[in-house]
């Protein structure tokens, strides 16, 4: 027992003499996708922390955060307002400031597509999107002056899809569920696609229906594929009105800042003929995934 | 050749005429189980008879978001397509691949004055959005104008309180019968919740400086009122009334 106690001591003064510690690392930053904070002005990045209500609305609270911080990086109209007041009261001065910046943008971007996306560990969804530098410029007036990110994507971990999972799922009954076949290996748990819908030259877009009671796969199906089209036709041409406000109050040793957005995105636009070229249902969420690609696209 | 001719402009008219186009739809029967043969032979028709409009007249897709400090408020898809379909001949029912597969097979047709009658449709600039501007103006003005109440603190004693919130977002609190008040400065904010923190610029003596006011909107009239001291406990509470 001595002996024991004597290698224990011994082990903790080498610690201590050679500077180790028996102190828990701290944990090692995140690695996130270099894109998250190395992105061109062509490209824009949107956020959404995960919610109850489903992928669906993360990935459009992501998808719409990232298109209109690209119609700011395109054009914005800024406008900031001081406001400085002294008072004296009882021989005592105070003062307090507040300063509003606000950027409004309102502007028609086309061909604006979804180039990444990634899921932390957190579950906070980061979408990238991108607008080709031709377009901006024109928009901009400017002659080749804004640089188009040159980075290829590195290729995604995925692993194949298995059917097993799905067959375990109790969205729908085992017969209905056999009608779901997903071609796409899956990546964060999700299809390829759901995070790279536009991939080697083909323009798609993906749609998420979530399983509302007494949906039938089929009406599931339809809303899943309205949306990816609606989606399909934004990314040709949308109007994005937004407004990012920051507000700045100092009073005396108070100081706070407070930032509100808000953004109108509209799209209205005859629709083209597209296709479904895959499908994947979350069996956990029973939530519907759809990819459809423009027809002409369509390559097997 | 005056029958040659004759035949020959009764060809060219009918192929230009209208429009005309052959679809084909299948659905599982699986997909209905509620539902009988018959029922589910007619959502198969009804199908392809959508299907054959949108090809006929087209289909335009209005969509619109609304979103506000990051969130999605609203998300609306509107798909806009139809006019006069009419079937040439019988629907051909058949079997499909799959067990419970139907199949059905429709030449559907418009005519040129079908055509021309067909519905005008939205598009482009001419958006339709329901209020989107004043929705994000409500959620922006949502705790602006005058709220009165009474509250109850912690330690025993009451007060009626008055806020008042400017358009620009100042924001004064008075306590009415401690006689005392002063300014609120905002610390954080939601459509539904505002974090205050309180300045006294007056009745010091009567009243803690530096607490912290939460509000919280019960509906477009009520508020629930409750004040942390500096550590974060709860101190007072009450409802408040909107009067402006």
């Amino acid at each position: 027992m001595r002996s024991f106690a004597n290698g224990f001591f011994l082990l903790f003064l080498l610690y201590s003499v050679t500077g180790c510690s028996l102190a828990v690392k701290p944990d090692e930053p995140e690695q996130l996708p270099y894109w998250v904070n190395n992105h061109s002005l062509t490209q824009a990045v949107g956020t959404s922390k995960v919610n109850f209500q489903g992928v669906y609305t993360q990935r459009a609270a992501a998808l719409n955060s990232a298109k209109s911080q690209l119609a700011h990086n395109i054009r914005s109209y800024i406008s900031s307002s001081l406001q400085n007041e002294l008072r004296v009261s009882n021989s005592e001065i105070s003062s307090s400031f507040s300063d509003k910046i606000v950027a409004l943008s309102d502007v028609y971007l086309s061909d604006v597509r979804q180039v990444d996306a990634f899921f932390d560990s957190q579950k906070k969804l980061y979408i990238l999107v991108e607008s080709p530098k031709e377009k901006i410029e024109r928009r901009l007036g400017l002659a080749s002056s804004v640089k188009q990110s040159t980075e290829s994507l590195p290729a995604l971990l995925a692993r194949p899809y298995e059917k097993d999972e799905l067959m375990k799922s109790r969205c729908y009954q085992k017969e209905i569920l056999e009608t779901i076949s997903t071609k796409s290996a899956l990546f964060q748990g999700k299809p390829v696609w759901f995070f790279r819908p536009n991939q080697g030259g083909v323009l798609g877009s993906v749609g998420i229906a979530e399983k509302e009671e007494g949906m039938t796969l089929r009406e599931q199906i339809r809303v899943a594929y309205s949306l990816a089209k609606a989606s399909f036709l934004k990314e040709q041409k949308m109007r994005i009105e937004s407004e990012h406000e920051l507000l700045k109050i100092v009073n005396e040793d108070i100081q706070t800042e407070l930032f509100e957005s808000s953004t109108l995105i509209k799209s209205a636009a005859k629709s083209t003929p597209t296709e479904q070229k895959d499908i994947w249902l979350d069996p956990k969420s029973c939530e519907l995934y759809v990819w459809i690609v423009g027809k002409d696209e369509v390559r097997n | 050749m005056k029958y040659f001719f004759i035949i020959t402009t009764f060809f060219l008219a009918s192929v230009f005429a209208g429009k005309t186009v052959v679809k084909t739809v299948t659905i599982n029967q699986m997909l209905y189980p509620q539902m009988t043969f018959l029922q589910v032979k007619e959502i198969a028709l009804e199908e392809a008879k959508k299907a054959a409009a949108k090809e006929i007249y087209g289909e335009t897709l209005i969509s619109e978001t609304i979103m506000f400090n990051g969130k999605v408020l609203d998300d609306v898809v509107r798909e806009q397509s139809g006019g006069v379909v009419r079937i040439k001949g019988e629907p051909k029912f058949s079997n499909g691949e799959n067990f419970g597969d139907i199949v059905v097979s429709i030449e559907a047709y418009a005519t040129d004055e079908d055509l021309q009658n067909r519905p005008k449709i939205v598009e482009d600039r001419e958006f339709s959005i329901d209020d989107a501007d004043e929705k994000i103006g409500r959620l922006k003005r949502s705790f602006y104008g005058l709220w009165s109440g009474f509250i109850m603190r912690s330690g025993g004693g009451s007060s009626d309180v008055i806020i008042k919130i400017t358009s620009s977002g100042e924001a004064t609190i008075n306590y009415v019968a401690s006689n005392c008040g002063g300014d609120l400065i905002t610390k954080e904010k939601t459509p539904t919740m505002v974090k205050f923190q309180q300045k006294l610029t007056y009745g010091y003596e009567r009243c803690t400086d530096r607490a912290f006011v939460v509000l919280k909107k019960i509906n477009d009239t009520q508020s629930l009122f409750t004040q942390f001291d500096e550590q974060e406990r709860e101190v007072a509470k009450g409802t408040l009334y909107r009067e402006e």
